[in-house]
């Protein structure tokens, strides 16, 4: 578990602190004061093998993979993940705590053969001419010992400019967008598939019951389409499509699915949790990711802009154990900044009525 | 316009809240564009308030205490609740009010103002003692009053001598039961008289937004 962050040269992040995440944390603070990129600092650091898929995600996502001009399709993709300053970037993207241990770097770059030897140089030096240099991203981890490097993992593009895709599954990080799962071309069914028939169905039904306490089963069926969709058994009544039972399901049934599934000592990060969910709800689904997250040892971080999911938030996290810290995001100008409350200090906020946005 | 979100003072009591809005009042200060007023429960959960304030989104942030029996110890506790923040205070407290500057961009600046004068011990109802008229003879009167009880009479702390002279005077005014911060827009209670200007122009040196250069 990270239990603080420092993100350095990384997109608009020049050099971040945060001194106290917890099992449980929820950030907030204005439009643009880097929350979500927050968390794809900590999807990319979780991800361990798997950063640079992981990294590959977060500029589709954002739509900055597109490229129009062939020859620049390295530099357009990869110059976004690394922060400017006055036109000149970072040469490394680093993710680590605050003490610099458990770092993440990722940085670029260019490699080439002579003969059977590889050759490479980094980043800001030309490639000599004449050699067929090509573009690399690099991520490499810090070992769990703290003794040098360990695992480089390195990123080739192919002559025809697309990425080579490690597949995703065994990461043990996942990452909910505020536009949900299928924006990620992930299916729910698949996740479903998971955990059918183990304690983590009863988990993911337990969370749906908070809007439709009557809520029995829930069931994946092919109805004509090409995927799978998720039917609801409610207490008295026929078979219905989960979706027909309020906005909310589809974002909880994510949420709670993601909890699940992410593994033993795997970080879920969730952009804008309360997205779609009745502000009525808010309490009883914090005490469930408190309770989970836990129960499952994962790392749960969230964002949000709502203070009534502020407000849910602390009273869930003062009536649980396990620690949960609430992180302010600030920005001036270029710089951004960050305060953490946790323990009493949350329980001050609470008690004093004290926004914190 | 609507009070702002990111000037606040925090105040102890209802009391103080009701005395800084007629105060305003009289001296003509549009306390409601200026700052928004938060009264707290009590001194603790005021200090518990300024552990935590400077870090949200707060800009300008003022605290009216009391310094109730022992002023030096009540500005170790405002000097221990503002570290966490990374305030340093200084060794006491200055007679015209406190200024703590922001330490960076993202803190907001500081006022603390200490009742009745930054120097003595006492509390609102000593701050407003010192603003009846010169000569008002029920003054020395309710004081004798309060202190002309017998000790296994005495239903109240020590501490709270000036509050018991306070609305001992209070009930003998024109209009009997007259709440503190009406004393003033009754004119019972003289607002030019010092320490009120000092915390007048506190209260504005704080509070007013600097020119945008």
């Amino acid at each position: 578990m990270l239990e603080s962050l420092r993100i350095t040269g990384f997109r608009a992040f020049s050099d971040l602190a945060v001194e106290r995440l917890g099992r449980v944390t929820l950030v907030v603070g204005k439009n643009n004061v880097g929350k979500t990129t927050l968390l794809e600092a900590v999807h990319l650091h979780a991800s361990g093998p798997y950063a640079l898929s992981a990294a590959r995600r977060i500029l589709e996502r954002r739509d900055e993979y597109l490229v129009t001009e062939p020859d620049d399709a390295d530099k357009v993709e990869l110059e976004r993940l690394f922060h400017r300053t006055n036109g000149t970037r970072s040469d490394v993207a680093r993710i680590s705590d605050t003490a610099g241990a458990h770092a993440l770097e990722l940085f670029t770059n260019w490699a080439w053969w002579e003969g059977e030897v590889p050759r490479e140089r980094r980043q800001g030096e030309a490639p000599p001419d004449g050699v067929n240099a090509q573009r690399q991203l690099i991520a490499r981890k810090h070992n769990r010992s703290g003794r040098g490097w360990q695992d480089v993992w390195v990123e080739l593009q192919d002559p025809g400019g697309a990425f080579y895709r490690p597949k995703q599954d065994g990461s043990l990080s996942s990452l909910l967008p505020s536009s949900g799962l299928r924006a990620e071309g992930i299916d729910i069914a698949d996740l479903w598939d998971d955990v059918v028939l183990t304690d983590r169905e009863r988990t993911v039904v337990e969370a749906l019951s908070i809007i439709e306490p009557d809520l029995e089963r829930i069931v994946m069926v092919k109805a004509g389409r090409s995927h799978r969709t998720a039917m609801a058994k409610v207490k008295g009544r026929t078979p219905l499509p989960l979706r027909s039972l309020g906005d909310g399901m589809n974002r909880l049934l994510e949420v709670a699915l993601g909890l699940v599934t992410v593994g033993e000592g795997g970080t879920f990060l969730v952009d804008e949790i309360d997205a779609g969910l009745h502000f009525t709800t808010l309490v009883d689904v914090w005490r469930l990711v408190f309770e989970t997250a836990a129960r499952l040892d994962v790392q749960v971080i969230a964002t949000t802009h709502g203070w009534d999911c502020i407000e849910a938030f602390q009273q869930a996290a003062l009536n649980h154990p396990s620690n949960g810290v609430l992180v302010r995001l600030q920005r001036a100008g270029d710089e951004f900044g960050s305060a953490t409350f946790a323990d009493e200090e949350l329980a001050i906020i609470t008690r004093e009525s004290i926004e914190v946005r | 316009m609507s009070e702002p979100h990111d000037r606040i003072l925090l105040v102890e009591g209802r009391d103080d809240a009701e005395v800084v809005k007629q105060f305003c009042n009289h001296h003509g200060i549009d306390n409601r564009r200026l700052f928004r007023i938060e009264v707290k429960n009590g001194i603790e959960a005021l200090l518990d308030d300024l552990r935590v304030r400077p870090q949200t989104h707060v800009r300008v942030l003022g605290a009216i205490v009391d310094a109730d029996t022992d002023p030096e110890l009540r500005w170790r506790q405002l000097g221990d609740v503002m570290r966490r923040s990374g305030y340093e205070l200084p060794q006491r407290p200055s007679p015209s009010g406190t200024y703590l500057p922001a330490p960076n961009v993202f803190l907001p600046r500081i006022g603390l103002w200490m009742m009745p004068d930054n120097r003595v011990e006492g509390m609102l109802e000593d701050f407003l003692l010192r603003l009846t008229h010169d000569g008002d003879r029920l003054v020395t009167r309710a004081g004798k009053t309060v202190d002309d009880i017998p000790a296994e009479d005495r239903r109240f702390n020590p501490v709270h001598r000036s509050k018991a002279t306070m609305y001992t005077w209070l009930a003998w005014q024109a209009d009997p039961g007259t709440p503190l911060g009406q004393a003033i827009t009754k004119r019972y209670l003289d607002p030019s008289r010092d320490p009120a200007p000092a915390f007048r122009d506190w209260l504005l040196a704080l509070f007013t937004p600097a020119p945008t250069p």
